[in-house]
């Protein structure tokens, strides 16, 4: 995308004021975005998004430099605004020498979305609209849209390595309100990949539709939630966002490197009940959050984060390196050249147990069924997060009975992790949008079904 | 900025040229910069100037999208020819409006002049000085996070075929620091805060009281059990809360059967004490501008008066679907986003009584300071929400300890109807949307999950 020259004198530049490290990221993302609602198609938007960004490190400390412009004049406009920021000028110049470095190609798009007709993405979308519409009489709106873009990464540093990287990413969403004439519910499905068009054609999209009209449909009907300490059931899938946002956000170097993460400290330590055993892994081959190159220009890799309860592993980017005294895991990612890079996951989930499904819930005498979860959030200082159940269930005497809803479940990371007690052996992934530091990123979340022996629901006091 | 200007004559040039129906271009353009302290040094520091363009056009009757940030004019024509096929996806019937411009505007003050003034070495300076102070508050406090000063310039350009031609500036300067008391096992943050126009507005001391009390007070702060509890939401967590929930009143979402306040203008929605404006016209206010996302001027609104709903917000096109008149709260969630609907500077009128006051009201139970997880606990269509919240137990009228590890749960709608009495301390929400609002006594006891 950049010429070798350019870059080298962009580096050089920028490192001119004694600087140690630097590097240059440029990206140019299209994107498209068709919406429907109250049944025909409302809104459709193209857009494009280029720019670059210069990165400098003294030490542990970073500056960042970043505008639309990608031609020589701007690039070098960059380096000296970053250089400016690092220090004051010197004479001595490093050797440069940049070597393109390939990456395996983990997510490629065999039909690519810009050569599918845009009425044909409509024709799609409408599978999966009209079904959810088509659910019941109580589905009185539904919102679906199909998102997808490519985006084209360059990342050359003073390390001396280059990296091109192509991601397609594509995703559908429906979200379907079901009304009694008082009441509303919702529900939501979202699924999505690093991938072209075969995603959505090998999609049911009908059945993806009246998923999120089911469960809206569903927690129309159901009362409220109560609320208490109580063993929650969580189901696979999306339930992996406890994991996520209870432990995955302290893992991160982003936290850890900075000592703000009550797992600091605690490598090589048991942190969760032994039956967890959980992986941050960017490698997944065509998966939502996997990556072929980090944001940083290195392979991302598989990284075992617990290991039957104990800590092993931390996600941890170039910075973070530095100020934790370990190698980076190719971790560095951001939204886009408006961020720069920090500690970010990529697939994150806990890893298949021996327990089975139908035990769990045969097991619990009372407590809740997570079937669907919806987003959290978590402070890494404390430990403390939450997040929302979006569908759930009261189990009575080792039975799934009738359907709750309002409860959201709040505790301290490192508490949950040593209470999850049972792990199934049906791992599955579940698309979302992680938000941090550096912006706004598309990761998998996902567990097995697991039970968590007592956990704070909030609902209603009964 | 003149790259911008350029490439924007270009294109309406093209459009003139080329475009059968009305189009209409949406750009920005600024600057803005970002310095984060660590142990008296530089630890992150970011500058960067950016543009956007974002361009619409109606074809037989419908409106397509495309935007773009660069400023090369070749590539006008593929920007063009997007919008226009995107038009003709659309089938939406309703009508879609490019506004030929209004006769006048306000003029509310949106950019002060000090700022530019502000070099960035007093900036570094500041954020030094909030992390020095907080330091020096206690000796609990271990470490600060993020002593960060953050500060920006935009210019908002709208023309379009009739000839509309609308330009506005404004900036704002702001600086946060993140207090970490530990007492030796545990660790607790806060936040403190300040911004606005002028230098004035750094305020260290201000945003460094506030951030070292709250990391101390909830440190190892326990939670409570599991009851009904009396509420009290504080000014900022109930500014959350309404911003949150703001979409209920957008006569977009009404329209679509997504707020349950579709048809309900005229009636009582809120307790007789609740009256919500919405006002474009604040001189700096955080939420002000002088015309919306498609040029009508901005205005105040009362939206709710003494609990009865008068108008929901619209924009164009919701507005003549209704027989009504635009209320100048079109918005785009980000340059290159379609028309929607936002409030402008949204305020909860206050009343008479002090936070002190309305505990001493309240008796016994819990003023709620932050409420977490507003991204997935709520959900506006519903009103529902379940969220985790911190903050103090209130007993015999009096502020106790603190409290933490908690949820709670309601739904929105029904807050509304059960605001027994705001308070007199407004805050102005910075970040986000700009909503204001004092602290609220809430009348029944709510549900409050804990121990």
């Amino acid at each position: 995308m950049i010429e070798k020259k350019i870059a080298e004198e962009v580096l050089l530049r920028a490192m001119s004021t004694g600087a140690d490290y630097a590097e240059l990221y440029v990206e140019d993302t299209t994107a498209d975005s068709i919406m429907m609602i109250a049944d025909c198609v409302d809104s459709a938007n193209t857009s494009r998004n280029k720019g670059a960004g210069v990165r400098v490190f003294c030490g542990t400390n970073s500056v960042y430099a970043y505008g639309n412009g990608t031609d020589e004049a701007s690039l070098l406009s960059l380096a000296d605004k970053a250089a400016a920021a690092a220090g004051t000028a010197r004479d001595a110049r490093i050797d440069l020498v940049l070597n393109n470095v390939s990456f395996d190609p983990l997510c490629r798009a065999a039909e690519p979305v810009a050569s599918v007709a845009k009425k044909d993405r409509v024709d799609a979308l409408k599978q999966a609209y009209s079904a959810a519409r088509g659910y019941s009489d109580r589905i009185v709106q539904v919102r679906a849209g199909l998102n997808s873009s490519v985006k084209r990464v360059y990342v050359a540093n003073s390390e001396g390595v280059v990296g091109e990287d192509e991601r397609p990413y594509i995703r559908l969403f429906v979200a379907s309100v079901a009304s009694d004439g008082s009441e509303n519910q919702s529900g939501f499905v979202g699924p999505g990949t690093s991938a072209g068009f075969e995603f959505v054609r090998g999609l049911d999209l009908a059945e993806a539709g009246r998923e999120a009209s089911r469960i809206a449909d569903t927690m129309l009907s159901a009362g409220k939630c109560p609320a208490g300490r109580m063993p929650v059931v969580m189901d696979n899938a999306f339930g992996g966002v406890v994991f996520h946002e209870a432990c995955g956000h302290a893992l991160e170097a982003t936290a850890v490197g900075l000592s703000n993460s009550v797992f600091c400290g605690k490598m090589g330590q048991k942190i969760a009940n032994e039956k967890v055993t959980a992986v941050d892994d960017g490698t997944i081959p065509g998966q939502w959050g996997s990556l072929s190159m980090s944001d940083e220009g290195e392979k991302t890799q598989r990284i075992t984060l617990i290991k039957d309860g104990v800590l092993t592993g931390y996600m941890i980017d170039k910075l973070g390196s530095r100020r934790m005294g370990m190698p980076s895991t190719g971790s560095g990612r951001r939204q886009d050249y408006t961020f720069a890079p920090t500690s970010r996951m990529t697939n994150t989930f806990i890893c298949a147990g021996k327990d089975k499904r139908e035990d769990i819930i045969a097991s619990t005498e009372k407590g809740l069924y997570a079937a669907k979860m919806g987003g959290g959030s978590v402070n890494p200082v404390t430990g403390e997060f939450n997040f929302a159940v979006s569908e759930g269930y009261m189990i009575r005497g080792g039975r799934i009975c009738e359907p709750v809803r309002g409860a959201t479940l709040i505790g301290k990371g490192y508490e949950v992790l040593q209470n999850i007690d049972m792990v199934s052996d049906d791992l599955e992934l579940g698309q979302g949008m992680c938000g941090s530091i550096s912006g706004s990123i598309p990761t998998n979340v996902g567990q097995p079904m697991i039970r968590i022996s007592e956990i704070t629901v909030g609902g209603e006091i009964e | 900025m003149s790259g911008l200007n350029r490439f924007c004559d270009a294109l309406l040039e093209y459009a003139k040229r080329h475009c059968d129906g009305e189009y209409e271009i949406y750009a920005t353009n600024g600057e803005s910069f970002r310095v984060e302290i660590l142990n008296g040094q530089i630890k992150n520091y970011s500058v960067n100037d950016y543009a956007g363009i974002s361009f619409r056009v109606k074809k037989n009757g419908k409106m397509g999208y495309a935007s773009t940030t660069s400023t090369d004019e070749s590539g006008i024509p593929d920007l063009v020819t997007a919008a226009e096929e995107n038009a003709e996806l659309i089938e939406n019937p309703d009508e879609q409006f490019i506004f030929a411009g209004a006769d006048s505007y306000p003029s509310p003050k949106v950019y002060g002049e000090e700022l530019d003034g502000v070099s960035a070495s007093e900036k570094i300076e500041f954020a030094k000085l909030l992390e020095k102070k907080a330091l020096e508050a206690d000796p609990k406090i271990i470490k600060v996070e993020g002593s960060t000063v953050v500060s920006a310039k935009n210019t908002v350009v709208i023309k379009n075929c009739h000839g509309m031609d609308l330009c506005e500036k404004s900036d704002f300067i702001a600086a946060y620091v993140i207090p970490i008391a530990s007492d030796g096992e545990r660790m607790n943050d806060g936040f403190g805060v300040c911004g606005g126009f002028d230098r004035a507005c750094l305020d260290a001391d201000k945003a460094v009281k506030k951030g070292v009390s709250e990391a101390l007070d909830f440190l190892g702060a326990g939670s409570v059990p599991s009851a009904a509890m009396r509420i009290i939401f504080r000014n900022s967590a109930f500014c959350d809360m309404l911003e949150t929930f703001s979409g209920v009143f957008s006569s977009e979402n009404a329209q679509r059967g997504l707020s349950m306040l579709a048809g309900k203008e005229g009636e009582k929605i809120a307790s007789d004490c609740v009256t919500l404006t919405d006002d474009a016209t604040l001189d700096y206010g955080f939420g002000s501008r002088a015309f919306d996302s498609e040029g009508v001027p901005g205005r105040r609104t009362a939206v709710v008066e003494n609990g009865v709903l008068k108008t929901l917000l619209y924009n164009l096109k919701t507005a003549h679907k209704a027989g009504v008149q635009s209320t100048g709260n079109a918005s785009k969630g980000g340059y290159s986003a379609p028309i929607g609907i936002s409030v402008n500077n949204f305020t909860l009128s206050p009343g008479r009584k002090s936070l002190e006051q309305l505990c001493e009201k309240m008796g016994d139970g819990l003023m709620i300071t932050e409420v977490s997880g507003l991204h997935a606990g709520a959900n506006p269509m519903t009103g529902d929400f379940s969220l985790m919240a911190k903050g103090y137990l209130v007993e015999n009228g009096v502020r106790g300890r603190a409290v933490t590890g908690v949820t709670v749960s309601g739904n929105f709608y029904e807050l509304l109807k059960d605001i027994e009495e705001p308070g007199s301390d407004t805050y102005h929400n910075m970040f986000g949307e700009a909503v204001s609002s004092p602290s609220v006594l809430i009348g029944s006891a709510m549900s409050v999950a804990g121990e």
